[in-house]
């Protein structure tokens, strides 16, 4: 093992003591992307002489001299994002985006931009103009999208935090699937600007790291602020009856049970039933509005110039999109406004509310159907019914690891909290792994030990 | 609209009305996802929202309950600790 093994924050610490050369980690860094990424696919690009140059002139923040990945979603100075495909809707170029400019100051050193869904239109990962990325604990299953190469990279220990994007649990899917912690933080919180759909309302900027920790010192530079750590005691944790327990691999909601009741007894809380209104609808309403976002791009003309470098579903689901009618996604609005409501009044009972992160573990990059109660289903289908609240309403959430499933593949626990209190979020997080001995956290698979 | 005959006839009229060119594959994949997403579409547009008042200039970082004049999420985080 070595520090490039280690968690983000004991890098940072090494570096700053003088007990570690960042010009030895970083050169670590690349010989490592070198040495796994053909398995994994995971990051997409390096740019060493760039990377060394950041590195020159890196301020003494609290990542200085740390190497990290973001994902192809922002501009970089020497690169414009791709969003994983052949053709952009509308033009991009270099530059200083939001989360570059975070990462810069806080010292951080970009070793690699990291591989995504097509577009970000997944929540699997296996559809990329550069092939797909592939899951670390079995390289035949996806590893989550649209943050794909985030969570790959960071399980895989190429890295020891990634950035990524969630719009409807983009962040939070590839967490689970490879057995790390992602953090989609409150709306507006992190860096965005430079993002390509500059008016959303429901993309952010967040963490991927191995753990909470490490999360708390990703997300502090893309706030832009210290997240102090906090003692979560007698925490109220919300259980929402219905699909979100039910409609679950059976070894997903146990995983999920236990973890929740760890959770319980270590914090000295409790759990209480909390009841959602228009949970039903949050599948379509997020996705709705997510890709309505989109939509100022989406002029016929420019669909029907895409080539076929650009995928056949993606291509499909824009001419759909286009079809939807125009009072979905008004009533999506209003959904919208249902459960921004209801959760306001849910986090006056309770501080947190948990469910699975996802519903089954990985699915097969070749065929990414999941099999749940309700029958076999797309992925894709799936997973938003767990993810997308978050940023339908403009929460917080939380993806941290809780044990291993089918195929020894890793499990999700999600936990939502009310707007501004990602610090919970963290709190709640590292409580859990210190309640069930960092197991999960450490878990690492074969392949980040080769 | 009900099933793939229905989309079909549904497709192809609103392909032609916005100019959109969709080969035969293209429109075997709208078909699939249509099957999968029209319930829940149909489902949204069937749903009672009437009562449900918009929220007036919506600031996504806050509760809908919030004061807009009310501190900020730093003090949101305080207050949770």
């Amino acid at each position: 093992m070595t520090l490039l093994d280690r968690p983000l924050r004991e890098q940072a610490a090494a570096i700053a003591a003088g007990d570690a050369d960042p010009v030895e980690l970083l050169d670590e860094a690349l010989a490592r992307i070198e040495a796994r990424n053909p398995e994994l696919n995971a990051i997409v690009d390096t740019f060493p002489d760039e990377s060394r140059r950041m590195f020159a002139e890196a301020p003494a923040g609290p990542l200085h001299g740390v190497p990290v990945a973001i994902k192809d979603e922002w501009p970089l100075p020497w690169r414009a994002e791709r969003l994983g495909a052949a053709e952009l809707l509308s033009p991009t170029n270099p530059g200083e985006s939001g989360p570059y400019r975070a990462l810069r100051d806080a010292g951080a050193v970009i070793v690699g931009v990291a591989n995504m869904h097509e577009y970000g239109a997944g929540s699997t990962g296996h559809v990329s103009v550069y092939g797909p990325a592939r899951n670390p604990w079995d390289t035949s299953r996806c590893p989550g999208g649209s943050s794909s190469g985030s969570g790959a990279a960071v399980a895989a220990r190429l890295v020891g935090g990634a950035v990524g994007a969630d719009g409807v649990g983009s962040i939070r899917y590839p967490a689970a699937y490879c057995g790390i912690t992602g953090l989609k933080p409150t709306f507006g919180r992190s860096a965005m600007e430079g993002h390509h759909v500059r008016d959303t309302t429901t993309i952010v900027s967040g963490p991927l790291c191995a753990d909470a920790a490490d999360c708390r010192l990703l997300a502090g530079a893309l706030f832009g602020e210290e997240l102090s750590r906090g003692e979560p005691r007698g925490l109220r944790i919300g259980l929402v009856p219905g699909v979100p327990w039910d409609d679950c691999q059976p070894e997903v909601r146990r995983a999920c049970e236990a973890a929740v009741e760890e959770l319980r007894k270590a914090t000295g809380g409790e759990t209480t039933d909390v009841e959602i209104g228009g949970l039903e609808h949050v599948l379509m309403a997020s996705i709705l509005i997510g890709q309505t976002e989109e939509l100022p791009a989406l002029s016929p003309a420019r669909v029907n110039a895409l080539g076929d470098d650009v995928s056949l579903i993606a291509r499909a689901l824009m001419k759909y999109r286009l079809l939807v009618p125009a009072a979905a996604t008004t009533r999506a609005a209003r959904v919208r406004n249902l459960v921004r409501r209801s959760l306001a009044a849910a986090f006056e009972r309770v501080d947190v509310i948990a469910w699975p992160t996802v519903p089954a573990v990985a699915p097969p990059l070749d065929n990414p159907m999941v099999e749940l109660p309700s029958g076999a289903h797309p992925a894709d289908f799936a997973n938003p019914r767990f993810g997308g609240l978050a940023n339908l309403a403009g929460v917080p959430a939380i993806s941290v690891p809780v044990g291993l499933g089918e195929g020894r593949m890793p499990i999700g626990l999600q936990l939502h909290a009310a707007w501004g209190r990602d610090k919970l979020l963290l709190d709640a997080a590292e409580a859990l792994e210190r309640a069930t001995g960092r197991r999960h956290v450490e878990a690492t698979p074969a392949l980040a030990t080769t | 609209m009900q099933g793939k005959d229905g989309f079909d006839r549904f497709a192809a009229g609103g392909l032609e009305l916005l100019g959109l060119e969709a080969d035969e594959a293209e429109r075997a994949v709208m078909g699939a996802v249509d099957a999968i997403y029209r319930p829940h579409v149909e489902a949204l547009l069937e749903a009672d929202l009437d009562d449900i008042v918009p929220e007036p200039r919506i600031d996504l970082s806050k509760s809908p309950e919030a004061d807009p004049a009310a501190p900020g999420r730093e003090a949101e985080d305080a207050a949770g600790q």
